[in-house]
């Protein structure tokens, strides 16, 4: 392709017909057009996709060098040759993205949208300069690393997963092909050249000039992220989400530089993000709005007011301090105060590292107070998902005992640091803190008296940022504002009919253990680890609620366990809790009996919800007992505002969309209004799991039955299709362990989408997978063909499932299924490989 | 229909025979041998001879409507010129003057591991006969045949291959009469972990497969292709060893040995058979190591839907049948 005077070398797919779209996409340095070959393969056919190599890179011709400035004016002769029109979005990766901008300003008529992938505009002051960048610039090692030597070159491949493994080989040979030779390599050493790092650079003015226009740009804008890229670090993506505020942004874990390479649906997503632009359905990728937010009140930053009350708020039994309401509403007012005098801000985000008590309430309340996003990460995600959670949640403040402070040094927060607890100046400083609880507390005092005041923060601001268990993959980020909350609070106080001054709340499982204020109950902390249910007893329980008069207790089944284990153990119960709920996994009916018995003047009840949204319905041990036996487990009637539909599934496992009706076997999709406003900074994720009425589609599969009560039959990932159709496995995996004896079993499927056969896997303790013998596999095939009508294929025994730390129960049947597969498909394969 | 069976004292063969007659067709055989009692009992007229006979081919086809080829070297082992001379040429044989004695119908039965490279084969459909990858001189062989038969599929002639997956069952000598043998002399071991999960096909199902595609043989979805046809209900290796076992009242196999060591045990063998020129087959080959240690399996759903077939006879329904075929000694479970 000639234009203005040079020679490009441009992948181009045509549009079938009229081109509805245009997209032109721009490289960085030093790959080339291949970066785009899945996007040319997966566009859709009306779009025109043109990927360009650059000027003296990837096979355009070799030229002088060229500043950012010449860069923008080459690309705008070469559109205009192609005789671009009309609509057009620009996808840009690395240093293509300052060219893509500089276009995009330039041609505001034509332009729909922009999408960047790990990119930069600007260096912010508090980075340093892309440390690679800066050695590959220093004087002598500038020629060696670029020109004389494929360092750099081979360098940015290897940057794709830096963290874990490199590109496939025929992959990174094809990014490396155009600069096999010290003469094509001169190109690399020319653009590294015309970064700008200091303001007398040539081309730092352009840099800066689109660094400060990019803000007027009013299309939709994707910023699409590896976020394990050593070289545009998340401080980059920050520093264009303030440029950008209205712009959609999707973090990939585990996807280094390349993110186009490493994070396989990166390119798909970014399409789909095109394609919903300017549609009905971009709502879908954007965080739920309140209904109607003038009718949602909140009530200073969530917490139900008893100022003069001294009755007790909360108590932790294991410290034994307790905390009256009058104390508790001035400690939050007076922290909130000290918080924003120290330069905490409505919308900046705080992350907790603080175990469930008096202090982590009180620094929650005050953030809420002021309008701050707290951002919780429980322990339960191992230090490392909790680094990887809080960084990706941009934190901006932490308020936490040393041991957190210790974990917060290492994620660069740039804003305060508070210690929750007593130390020296010395030892404070040791451990980086700017400040600690108290001496908030005391600054706030004094803001009061001198009349300083907050304003609460409205419904639609968010309040918090949660993370999901991340049993499956990285752990999500998870938000839920201001009046979503005001709403989980009321369906929970009209649900158990919690009156304040009446109940009281027993928080033995971590999640709940701050919800009593906003519920304007007393709650009490059992004396336990409480990110260990399993350390939960009859007797802590029975003091926790007899010293707050409890009438309502959260659990987990672990700890329901933990507590029929101990019954015998003292005469303790507790004398007015009517009523126990047991959340975050099913629970076996066996148990839910032993526990009755072991409580039988309290009711016990399940409610089934996630992260997500909870909780969406609830059944008692009663209603288990008198239910005829379906597919799945039964998890009740949907509560009073929630909206409950089935997607039913296609052949190959695909929800389509959903419907309310009985009998039909589907995704299940739920909406109420306290669940959560979306997930944070993951576009892709939100956009396929709300539907474009604002419901969230769970990855959980089921059924509404007669009566239109729920029944979960498992994991939408874990849905085995057959050629007679879709099928779950729960109801297998129950008569499976019941003929073979054990608590479990696992039921997956074997072979590709649609064509898959069923396979039972039994624990059984002893030896490596294999093959169970013919009397085991046919008493089992014949059980469940007799009761289900599915055939078995095989029956495997394994020593042990795999199954989640945290409630023991839940099978990663991913696992199970890539085993069974590998175990099935012989041994041959691999004794000729080796 | 007037409809010639080649093979027919085979196992599929005869199996195929059953099912036409069943269909109300008028059924002639050609084979080597006499026809077995039972299939002359039920009328079929049948022809001796080779089917590289010319004259014996041109005497059989006379007057009828469709052919199914059965016909075949199955032996493991041997010199290629005696599997290209039978199984390509015999093919052509028959084909030509079928065509000339105004026959619009031929069904060649042909096996899947003409299409079988050797890797694992999961939830797989019908590809193309690949002659040049095959294990073995009999794939190869009936991977030619199968292309060339599937390319005289032109006007009036309508071609189809059917591909039956490891045929079990009463009569057949092959795979359910070593299994019985080697189990009843305490010797039948396991080849690898057993765990490769196969597909196979009760004999019967074979048998009206054959008879659906000779019916189905000029539509436009089934002319010129081929099909797999088995149970559809894939089992591991050691279940269908130790049923087949079970069914002849022996005991089940002892132990296992692993795939390397049975594969370079193969080659030995193979070696040593040919060696000393023994006759008949060794107890195993290489080729047989790997199929017994390496999943296959298929997508039954396009022969289904294509032949307007489904296998009538089930696994354990066949294990009834082969159990009271083997006198009623077998353990039936």
């Amino acid at each position: 392709m000639s234009a203005g005077d040079h020679d490009w070398h441009v992948l181009e797919r045509p549009a079938a017909g009229h081109a509805e779209l245009t997209v032109i996409a721009v490289h960085g340095n030093p790959t080339w057009a291949y970066l785009w070959r899945n996007f040319l393969r997966l566009a859709p056919e009306s779009w025109r996709v043109i990927a360009i190599d650059q000027l003296s890179m990837g096979y355009s011709e070799q030229s002088e060098p060229r500043r950012l400035a010449e860069r923008i004016d080459d690309l705008g002769a070469l559109t205009d040759a192609m005789q671009v029109r009309g609509p057009v979005m620009t996808v840009a990766h690395d240093w293509g993205g300052p060219v893509s901008l500089g276009w995009a300003l330039a041609h505001p008529g034509d332009l729909r949208g922009v999408v960047l992938f790990n990119t930069a505009v600007h260096q912010p002051k508090d980075a340093s300069a892309p440390r690679l960048i800066r050695a590959a610039r220093w004087g002598p090692l500038h020629d060696l690393a670029t020109r004389r030597s494929s360092l750099f070159v081979r360098g940015t491949s290897l940057l794709s997963r830096f963290t874990s493994s490199a590109l496939p080989r025929d992959v990174a040979a094809a990014y490396f092909a155009p600069y096999v030779s010290a003469d094509r390599r001169k190109a690399v050493a020319d653009f590294v050249a015309d970064i700008p790092l200091d303001a007398g650079h040539p081309s730092a003015a352009t840099l800066d000039r689109i660094a400060d226009e990019v803000g007027g740009l009013q299309v939709p804008v994707l910023l699409s992220w590896g976020v394990d890229d050593p070289v545009f670090s998340d401080v980059y993506l920050r520093d264009l989400m303030v440029r950008l505020p209205h712009a959609d942004v999707h973090r990939y874990e585990k996807a280094g530089h390349l993110v186009t390479e490493d994070a396989p649906g990166a390119i798909a997503d970014a399409i789909a993000w095109m394609q919903a632009q300017g549609t009905d359905s971009a709502i879908q990728g954007r965080p739920r709005v309140e209904a109607d937010p003038t009718t949602t009140e909140t009530t200073d930053g969530l917490m139900r007011v008893q100022r003069s009350d001294l009755d007790i708020a909360l108590v932790d039994m294991a410290s034994q301090r307790s905390v009256s309401w009058h104390l508790l509403t001035t400690r939050v007012e007076e922290i909130a105060a000290g918080l924003v005098c120290e330069g905490v801000a409505r919308g900046d985000r705080v992350a907790m590292l603080i175990p469930p008590g008096p202090d982590l309430v009180a620094a929650i309340y005050a953030c809420w107070r002021l309008g701050a996003i707290v951002v919780v990460a429980d322990s339960g995600l191992g230090v490392g998902g909790m680094r990887r959670a809080i960084r990706g949640a941009h934190v901006d403040h932490v308020i936490a005992i040393s041991a957190g402070l210790g974990l917060a040094r290492t994620l660069r927060i740039s804003g305060l640091r508070v210690l929750a607890g007593a130390a020296s100046v010395t030892a404070r400083r040791a451990l980086g803190a700017d400040t600690t609880l108290s001496l908030l507390a005391a600054a706030g005092r004094r803001a009061i008296a001198n009349g300083e005041s907050i304003e609460p923060p409205g419904p639609t601001d968010q309040a918090l940022i949660a993370f999901t268990s991340g049993s499956t993959g990285p752990a999500k980020g998870v938000v839920y504002t201001h009046g979503r909350l005001t709403s989980l609070c009321a369906v929970l106080s009209s649900t158990y009919d919690l009156q304040p001054g009446r109940d009281g709340l027993v928080a033995a499982f971590a999640p709940w253990a701050v919800l009593g204020p906003a519920l304007g109950i007393g709650s009490a902390i059992p004396d336990m680890d409480i990110t260990d249910p399993s350390t939960l007893t009859m007797d802590s329980l029975s003091a926790a609620a007899n010293a707050i008069g409890g009438t309502i207790a959260w659990t987990s089944p672990t700890g329901l366990r933990a507590l029929i284990d101990t019954a015998n153990d003292t005469t303790q119960r507790p004398d007015e809790l009517r009523q126990l709920l047991v959340a975050g996994a099913p629970v076996p009916l066996g148990t839910l009996k032993a526990a009755a018995d072991a409580l039988p003047d309290t009711r016990i009840t399940t409610p089934y919800g996630m992260t997500e949204a909870l909780p969406l319905t609830q059944v008692d041990l009663g209603e288990l007992i008198a239910a005829q036996p379906e597919s799945g487990v039964l998890v009740g009637q949907p509560l009073e505002g929630v909206d409950v539909r089935i997607a039913p599934l296609t052949h190959e496992g695909i929800a389509l969309a959903p419907e309310l009706s009985s009998g039909v076997t589907g995704e299940i999709v739920v909406n109420a209004d306290w669940i959560m406003a979306g997930y944070d900074r993951r576009w892709a994720q939100q956009f396929k799991s709300q539907t474009i009425d604002g419901a969230h589609r769970t990855g959980d599969v089921g059924h509404l039955d007669a009566q239109g009560r729920l029944w979960v039959e498992g994991r939408l990932a874990h849905v085995i299709t057959t050629s007679h159709g879709p099928l779950t496995p729960v109801a297998i995996e129950t008569i499976a362990a019941e003929v073979a004896g054990t608590a479990l079993s696992a039921c997956v499927g074997v072979g590709p989408a649609g064509r898959q056969v069923v396979v039972v896997v039994i624990p059984d303790g002893k030896r490596s997978m294999r093959v169970a013998d013919v009397d085991l596999t046919m008493t089992v095939r014949t059980a469940v063909r007799e009761s289900t009508g599915v055939e078995i294929a095989a029956v495997l025994l394994v020593p042990e499932l795999p199954v989640d730390v945290r409630h023991r129960s839940k099978i990663n049947r991913a696992r199970v299924a890539r085993r069974a597969a590998e175990l099935l498909a012989g041994s041959a394969d691999r004794g000729a490989n080796s | 229909m007037k409809v010639l069976v080649t093979g027919a004292s085979g196992v599929v063969g005869g199996a195929a025979v059953r099912a036409l007659i069943d269909g109300g067709h008028t059924v002639s055989t050609l084979q080597r041998g006499p026809l077995p009692e039972s299939l002359l009992a039920r009328g079929v007229t049948g022809h001796m001879g080779s089917i590289t006979d010319a004259s014996a081919v041109e005497n059989a086809v006379a007057g009828v409507d469709a052919v199914v080829h059965a016909a075949a070297r199955v032996e493991v082992i041997g010199p290629w010129s005696e599997f290209t001379s039978i199984n390509v040429r015999g093919t052509q044989i028959v084909f030509e003057a079928a065509q000339r004695a105004g026959a619009s119908r031929f069904v060649y039965v042909s096996s899947p591991s003409v299409a079988h490279a050797g890797s694992a084969l999961v939830g797989a459909i019908a590809t193309p006969a690949d002659p040049e990858h095959a294990r073995s001189y009999y794939s190869r062989s009936k991977a030619q045949a199968e292309q060339w038969v599937l390319a005289q599929n032109a006007g009036d002639m309508s071609t189809v291959a059917i591909r039956p997956h490891l045929v079990w069952g009463p009569g057949d000598t092959q795979l359910t009469t070593r299994i019985v043998q080697r189990a009843r002399a305490g010797r039948l071991v396991i080849i690898g972990s057993g765990a490769a999960l196969i597909d196979t096909t009760y004999v019967d199902n074979a048998g009206s497969a054959i008879a659906a595609s000779v019916e189905r043989c000029t539509d436009e979805t089934v002319r010129g292709k081929a099909f797999i046809v088995s149970n559809g209900e894939p089992r591991t290796v050691a279940e269908m060893v130790t049923r087949i076992a079970y069914a002849a009242g022996a005991a089940g196999p002892r132990r296992s040995i692993p795939y390397p060591v049975a594969r370079a045990g193969a080659h030995v063998v193979v070696a040593a058979w040919e060696r000393t020129r023994r006759q008949g087959e060794p107890p195993i080959t290489p080729f047989v190591a790997e199929q017994l240690a390496t999943a296959h399996w298929f997508d039954l759903a396009p022969t289904c839907a294509a032949l307007d077939w489904t296998p009538a006879v089930s696994i354990d329904e066949g294990f009834e049948r082969l159990a009271r075929w083997y006198g009623g000694f077998g353990v039936n479970l």
